[in-house]
């Protein structure tokens, strides 16, 4: 058994490690980048000028060169790991980095354009890279409907980046030569002559991007799960993704603008944070940035340092068991204690609902009370709109019209955290980061409890490891979760939901693609965690007899229309059945639990067995 | 004799093809008449039927223009369909020949024939442009290939992102320490169909036929792949060899193309995602049609150029990218169909 918070405790000291190691890499790149040029210098040479003495020589080497590009280094360093891990995050994708969003291009363009046509330099030229940059990226954003989603996005970007080339190109071929070598230098990237205004600015650009990190680091972690898990987690996809894009083009431009299209950097720092920090996520911004730093100056070293990283992450793992043979009698009892209570009871009901999308009403003015404390179960034939109510009982989509209401309260009126608090969801294809494991991702079900300063608590540790031994996942709280099967993956995700504690848990089809003994161990978790939590479930089940068995009451849907509703016996009759998925069956009452049994009437002549 | 009724989509597939034929057709004597010099449609044909070397007309005809509009019609219709192959082999909509890092690869060898062997003309280029496409190409096929999941989109991907990154690096070392060599790549690197003979086309015809037939060929398997790999091998497919075949083919075309007309990124994009619009998913339409349209394509924006900013001419490759990345985007903004 392995208890969250060894996991978390282990995590933390890597991270103390990662940090210093880090950090003393970052002095040494440093004091290397003060030392080393044309000119060299000694430690004790630079210590005197920066401590205010040395040669005049020595202290405009120093103060009014290196130390204006090293800090410029070491800030467009970190502003642009940052902006690969914030893309990285948000697109799902390993390969994304700023280029995607035309921003080397716009700017590259529009530097080019300033310097061969307009014949300037400076600081002209700067505020033309910037406005280039940033209107390049502004018009992408406008063309992916301001979403950082997806293959709009990407082509939009490629056409973007394929227009600026080839007018770069034309306007090299128009130029004097020695221009277009001035136009190459730029067009290369570089940090030589930083003056100490650049600097200043980007310095100040920092100031303003930072306090937005720190709730984007908390934020991303739990949209990397996917839009619908992350809305089920209280939070607003669409508000997120926008604010990161924003921070991540703000970074990239004014990098752009002083220091030339620099690449790589933003795609590798993350990758080389990642196995560093031993997960997928987008929390050790600063982190990557500081790797950034370093690789901007030296980019040689980033291999070395991946494979330090690697055999740290492999030292930290092998000591997991240990950690957790000592610790198994404490957590038990810790748990056994914590989570004995009962959920409230929150009542939750659909008035005169209409849900779809936009052009495409699916369910047309649905009354519904989902009763507290019990189990229901949603059924239908395919396209009833089952997934829809589902999703706008979960506020994945705002209703057309009418309304979804918490005891009372219309849930649109309600922050999302807090009612992330009370109605949780499981969606029916939830998304795992690559690499995540399951004590980590069973954590992330705490993210609506965390406020943006509150640290991780004993009691999140308390919940997490109960929601693993409910589900019969504490074992696995180690492997990363795509090296489970089907079954182990699914008890996982309802792991996560039993983390989140709602009073309410929503779940799509939480039995698809399971055998039927994993089927009942699934619904047999929620009907304890009903029993002995006063947990309200409701889900969308195919496997009508199933539904039945487990439900206290039936919702049938036909249509986007309510058909039935009550307890199992009364609402799912042959007329239910025949109304609701056009099949000729016979109910019949299950010979185990009396509950209805639905035996279809095979088509063609194939019945061999008087029914009656 | 009774023929088969045809369904709509095919009724469609014809007349698609018979639309970007004439198209066609209509681009090649357009790219034969206009110019700085506007020669009659009539003086064309002559020039091509009754050659007279007394007239200065034919002379401009046959030595420029006939160069020119071949190069045109190859170099499009090839660039087409490495891209129509790539974008099916990878399953992946973004794709294009450029990722098995060709263009770079051509550019590192076009820089090689300025500083090593001092070669100025484009004519002396197309060699050096074929060979540093084709040992990129077949290295990024080949360390993208080893491994258990052999040649996985993703693997290619990556691989020919780095590989294009460390060829770019050194194209920018060689350009920023050598002037001379910046002077002659600058007009190379917007890519452009003029200053080649016919001589130079018949360099690489063998290349581009043989990969025009094995671009068609893999049509079947390209259409089994966009099921996914697993469907694919089910259905009694070999997986690997269309994945052979169809990067041979992408790095012939693709190497071919670079090698006479330069760097042209666009192409092998969009052709593609246009043909998709008209002819849906199947890969025979979209590689037969796309050659046609991505030859109309390439002499179209060539044709613009030389009437664009008189006296002087906008390289075809700079016409291609300033029509093309807004009708990209007009895509986009259409709709989702544009997807595989």
């Amino acid at each position: 058994m392995i208890a969250v918070a060894d996991v978390r405790r282990l995590a933390r000291r890597r991270w103390g490690v990662v940090l210093v190691s880090l950090g003393a890499l970052t002095v040494v790149a440093a004091a290397a980048a003060l030392m080393i040029g044309d000119y060299p210098l000694g430690p004790g040479q630079v210590l005197a000028v920066l401590f205010g003495g040395g040669e005049p020589v020595e202290q405009y080497v120093v103060l009014q060169s290196r130390l204006p590009r090293l800090t410029m280094a070491l800030l467009v360093g970190a502003a642009l790991g940052v902006a690969g891990a914030l893309l990285q995050a948000l697109l799902r994708n390993p390969l994304a980095s700023p280029d995607l969003l035309g921003i080397s291009g716009g700017s590259t363009l529009a530097a080019v354009f300033c310097l061969l046509v307009l014949g300037l330099t400076g600081p002209v030229l700067a505020a033309f890279a910037l406005v280039g940059g940033l209107a390049a990226s502004a018009l992408l954003l406008a063309v992916a409907r301001g979403r950082a989603a997806g293959y709009r996005l990407i082509l939009a970007g490629i056409g973007v980046s394929f227009f600026c080339a080839a007018l770069v190109g034309f306007l090299m071929t128009r130029a004097q030569l020695q221009q277009t070598q001035a136009a190459l230098v730029w067009l290369t990237g570089s940090l030589a002559s930083t003056p100490w205004w650049q600097v200043i600015v980007l310095a100040a650009v920092w100031v303003l991007v930072l306090p937005l990190l720190l709730p984007l680091s908390r934020r991303l972690p739990v949209l990397m799960l996917g839009e619908q898990t992350a809305t089920g987690l209280g939070e607003h996809p669409g508000w997120v993704g926008s604010a990161g894009v924003v921070v991540a083009v703000v970074l990239t431009a004014v990098t752009c603008a002083f220091a030339g299209p620099i690449s790589f950097v933003a795609l590798c720092a993350p990758a080389i944070a990642r196995p560093l920090t031993g997960r997928p996520r987008a929390e050790c911004a600063g982190r990557r940035g500081a790797a950034g730093a370093v690789g901007s100056r030296r980019a040689v070293r980033a291999p070395e340092r991946v494979d330090a990283g690697r055999c740290g992450h492999r030292g930290v793992r092998r000591r997991v068991p240990a950690v957790v043979a000592r610790d198994v009698e404490g957590t038990r009892t810790m748990t056994t204690s914590a989570r004995t209570t009962r959920v409230e009871a929150r009542r939750l009901t659909a008035r005169a609902l209409r849900a779809g999308y936009p052009g495409r009403t699916v369910i047309d003015g649905l009354d519904l009370d989902l009763a507290p404390g019990r189990i229901t179960m949603i059924i239908g034939a395919n396209a009833c709109g089952k997934s829809t109510l589902l999703g706008a009982l979960a506020r994945l989509r705002a209703p057309l019209s009418g309304a979804v209401e918490l005891d009372g309260e219309d849930v649109a009126r309600i922050p999302r955290a807090s009612y992330a608090r009370a109605v949780g969801l499981l969606p029916q294809h939830p998304i795992a980061p690559e690499g995540i494991t399951v004590a980590e991702l069973v954590s992330r079900g705490r993210h609506p409890h965390r406020g943006l300063f509150r640290r991780w608590s004993a009691e999140d540790s308390a919940v997490v490891d109960d929601a693993l031994q409910r589900t019969g996942t504490a074992e696995l709280a180690a492997r990363p979760v795509g090296d489970l099967s089907g079954g182990q993956r699914q008890r996982v995700w309802i792991a996560m939901a039993l983390a989140q504690d709602p009073s309410i848990l929503l779940l799509d089809e939480p039995t698809t693609f399971l055998d039927l003994s994993h089927q009942i161990e699934v619904l047999d978790l929620l009907r304890e965690l009903n029993t002995t939590r006063g947990t309200t479930i409701v889900a969308v089940l195919h496997d009508l007899n199933l539904a039945a068995r487990y439900a206290d009451e039936l919702v049938v849907l036909a249509g986007g229309r309510l058909i039935a509703q009550g307890a199992p016996v009364d609402g799912l009759t042959a007329k239910v059945v025949a109304e609701a998925f056009a099949l000729d069956a016979l109910v019949i009452p299950d010979p185990l639990t009396a509950t209805p049994l639905v035996v279809p009437v095979p088509g063609g002549a194939h019945v061999t067995a008087d029914p009656a | 004799m009774t023929r088969a009724p045809r369904s709509a989509g095919q009724r469609r597939i014809a007349v698609t093809a018979v639309v970007a034929a004439a198209l066609t057709l209509a681009a090649a004597v357009l790219s034969l008449a206009v110019g700085a010099r506007s020669i009659a449609p009539a003086v064309v044909v002559d020039a091509l039927f009754a050659y007279d070397p007394s007239l200065n007309d034919h002379v401009v005809v046959l030595t420029q223009r006939v160069p020119r509009t071949l190069i045109g019609l190859l170099a499009g219709a090839a660039l087409a369909l490495a891209g129509t192959t790539m974008q099916g082999l990878t399953r992946n909509p973004f794709a294009d020949p450029g990722l098995l890092g060709v263009n770079a690869g051509a550019s590192v060898g076009v820089l090689a024939a300025i500083t090593f062997a001092g070669i100025r003309q484009p004519a002396g280029f197309v060699w050096f442009a074929f060979a540093g496409a084709a040992v990129a190409a077949v290295f990024v096929a080949v360390i993208g290939s080893r491994g258990p999941d052999a040649a996985s989109p993703a693997k290619l991907a990556l691989t020919g992102a780095a590989v294009t990154a460390g060829l770019t690096s050194i194209t920018l070392l060689i350009l920023t320490t050598q002037s001379a060599a910046l002077d002659v790549y600058r007009y190379w690197s917007v890519g452009a169909l003029t200053a080649r003979g016919l001589d130079t086309v018949a360099l690489v015809v063998v290349p581009l036929a043989v990969g025009t037939v094995l671009a068609l060929a893999s049509a079947r398997g390209l259409d089994l792949l966009a099921l996914g790999e697993q469907t694919a091998t089910g259905l009694g497919h070999s997986v690997p060899r269309t994945r052979a075949i169809g990067i041979l083919a992408a790095v012939l075309l693709a190497g071919g193309a670079t090698a006479i007309a330069g760097p042209l990124v666009f192409l092998g994009l969009v052709v593609p995602h246009l043909l998709r619009f008209l002819v849906g998913a199947g890969y025979a339409a979209l590689l037969w049609i796309g050659m046609p349209v991505g030859a109309t394509l390439l002499l179209v924006a060539d044709v613009l150029g030389r009437v664009a900013a008189p006296p002087g001419e906008v390289q075809a490759g700079v016409v291609l990218a300033i029509i093309g990345a807004p009708v990209l985007i007009a895509l986009v903004v259409r709709g989702e169909r544009v997807l595989l």
